[in-house]
Parts: structure tokens; C-alpha cells; sequence
């Protein structure tokens, strides 16, 4: 079941970045809910919303400067010791929301990131689309929380 | 006959008539030197210019369409994370492009600085611990 293939990218997240992950959503692209998410304390609402628009506007930019378009990810630093990533893999848009206070960027580049891309490169968009509606799918989800909410309920 | 500069030199002055801002020229070529020397083949192209004018002041293979396409895209970053309550921008954010390049964009003060790498040609090793933190602390040094 494909959604338990996003649970299992979640998880082994959780695994390379420990308390270095405060918060991360996956979704499909062109979509504004969260297939997974995980949200820590103090994680900012909004992220979807808020990535969609600036993957958008990152891509016309590279458009109209006659660069090749976006590849696999993009990366802000943030004030606060923070990062966000923003990974595009097929149809998937995953963002996090790093603490580089508790994690290193050695792990995040060379370890998460690539294990993220190639996680989401072979999970399916179109059967996670599909079992959404499954009640023990989103009843997983709502267990799946880092002290702070989830609010994936249908 | 004198072999042809690889700089670009901007027609911004080193100090602005109002004073608010000034820069050293010449930190920010030795800059471009050190990017050569640190990222070998997979340095491209920078660009180095002042976020009110959008201009760039010191290029290799500048990119002027760029400087003020990029120069929106770090503008649109700041407003609309501090909007979204996320904390604000930091000192740089990264592209990954289709064709395994990076630009990279630096953010210190009232400049900015654009790189482009080609990821098959050094390592974001190279790019992370050794580039970023000396080409921010030349920035800083330059714009003081």
C-alpha cells in the first residue's frame, strides 16, 4: 500500500534528523493538503499554500533568466539557525522545516536529501491519491505527531 | 596587447553619494579569485550587486538578467516567509537546476551574490563547508 510508503519516508526521516526535524508536509503537486505531515512545536501554519507559490515564483525567475528549470530541490536558509527544504520528486512536494542547532548539514545533504529523493521518486502519486479516503490510512497520520497537532482529519 | 579582464566592473561608485553604503572592489574580485581556486571547473558564473540597484558590480560571465530576476525571488522570499510567520531570511538559499547545477544566493546586509556551480564538477562538500563560509565572510568584510 503506497501510503504506507510515505509513513515509512516519514519515519526514516525521523531516523537521520532526529530532533533536528521540526516539521515536515508531503503533498501532491498542484494540490493544497497534506498527504503526511508532521508538525513540531512552534512549526509554522500554511507551508503548502506558502511552497506552492514560491516554487512558482522560483520557476519563472529561472525561466526568464534562460536557466534551466527547477530540479530536485531547493534549500532557504532561515534566520534562527533554521532551514527549509523544499524537494520536488515527480509528482510529490515534501517540505521541511530543519534545526540546524540539532542536526548537521552533512546529514541533511548527504544523507536525508538523497534518501528522500529516491524514497519519493518510487512511491506513487496516483495510489496515494487513490487511498486517501481509507480511515486507517489518515487514523495512521493522526497518531503520527511530534508534540504538536495534526490535523489530517476527514 | 593586455589580455582582456575576466571582470565586469559596474558603473555603481565604491561609495554612494549619500554614504549609507560603500564597498571594497577589490575584496569582492579577490572573492571571485577564491570561488575559482575553491570550485575549480564547477564554478560557472557570479554576480555580486547591490539589492537597491539590482546591478551587478563585479561579474564572471555575469549574468545580468539574473541579478534582477534573483534579486525579486529574494525580495519575494523575505515578505512572504515573515508573512507566513516562518523567521525571515537568512543569509543564503540554494536552487538545484534540471541540469545538476546550483545557484546559490547570498544575502549579507544591503548586496547580494549570486553563484552558479556545476554539481558534476566539485561536491556540495566543497560548496557547503569550504565556499559558503568564506565567500560570506568576504562579503561581510567587503560591505563593513
Amino acid at each position: 500500500m503506497e501510503s504506507e510508503s510515505l509513513y515509512k519516508i516519514i519515519d526514516s526521516l525521523v531516523q537521520d534528523l532526529g530532533d533536528g526535524l521540526v516539521a515536515t508536509d508531503i503533498w501532491i503537486d498542484g494540490e493544497r493538503e497534506s498527504l503526511v505531515e508532521l508538525r513540531g512545536r512552534g512549526s509554522p501554519p500554511g507551508a503548502i499554500d506558502l511552497f506552492n507559490d514560491v516554487t512558482k515564483n522560483v520557476d519563472k525567475a529561472l525561466k526568464g533568466a534562460d536557466f534551466p528549470g527547477l530540479g530536485h530541490y531547493y534549500i532557504i536558509n532561515l534566520s534562527g539557525n533554521h532551514l527549509v527544504v523544499v524537494l520536488l520528486a515527480g509528482s510529490f512536494r515534501q517540505y521541511l522545516l530543519v534545526d540546524l542547532s540539532k542536526t548537521t548539514m552533512g546529514i541533511l545533504i548527504s544523507v536525508a536529501l538523497p534518501n528522500l529523493i529516491s524514497a519519493l521518486a518510487n512511491a506513487k502519486a496516483k495510489e496515494v491519491k487513490q487511498s486517501r479516503g481509507t480511515s486507517g490510512f489518515w487514523k495512521l497520520l493522526s497518531s503520527w505527531s511530534m508534540g504538536g497537532h495534526t490535523d489530517n482529519s476527514e | 596587447m593586455r589580455p582582456r579582464s575576466p571582470y565586469r566592473l559596474g558603473v555603481h561608485n565604491l561609495k554612494r553619494k549619500d554614504d549609507s553604503m560603500s564597498i571594497k572592489i577589490e575584496k569582492l574580485k579577490q572573492i571571485i579569485e577564491e570561488l575559482k581556486e575553491d570550485l575549480g571547473n564547477g564554478f560557472v558564473s557570479t554576480d555580486i550587486w547591490a539589492t537597491a540597484d539590482a546591478q551587478s558590480l563585479v561579474g564572471y560571465n555575469s549574468q545580468p538578467k539574473a541579478v534582477a530576476l534573483f534579486n525579486e525571488v529574494t525580495r519575494m522570499l523575505d515578505k512572504t516567509l515573515k508573512n507566513a510567520e516562518f523567521p525571515g531570511l537568512g543569509d543564503y538559499y540554494l536552487v538545484h537546476l534540471d541540469n545538476n547545477h546550483l545557484v546559490v544566493i547570498l544575502s549579507i546586509g544591503a548586496y547580494q551574490q549570486s553563484i552558479l556551480v556545476d554539481l558534476s564538477k566539485t561536491t556540495m562538500g566543497i560548496l557547503m563547508s569550504v565556499v559558503l563560509p568564506k565567500v560570506l565572510s568576504g562579503l561581510e568584510e567587503a560591505t563593513k
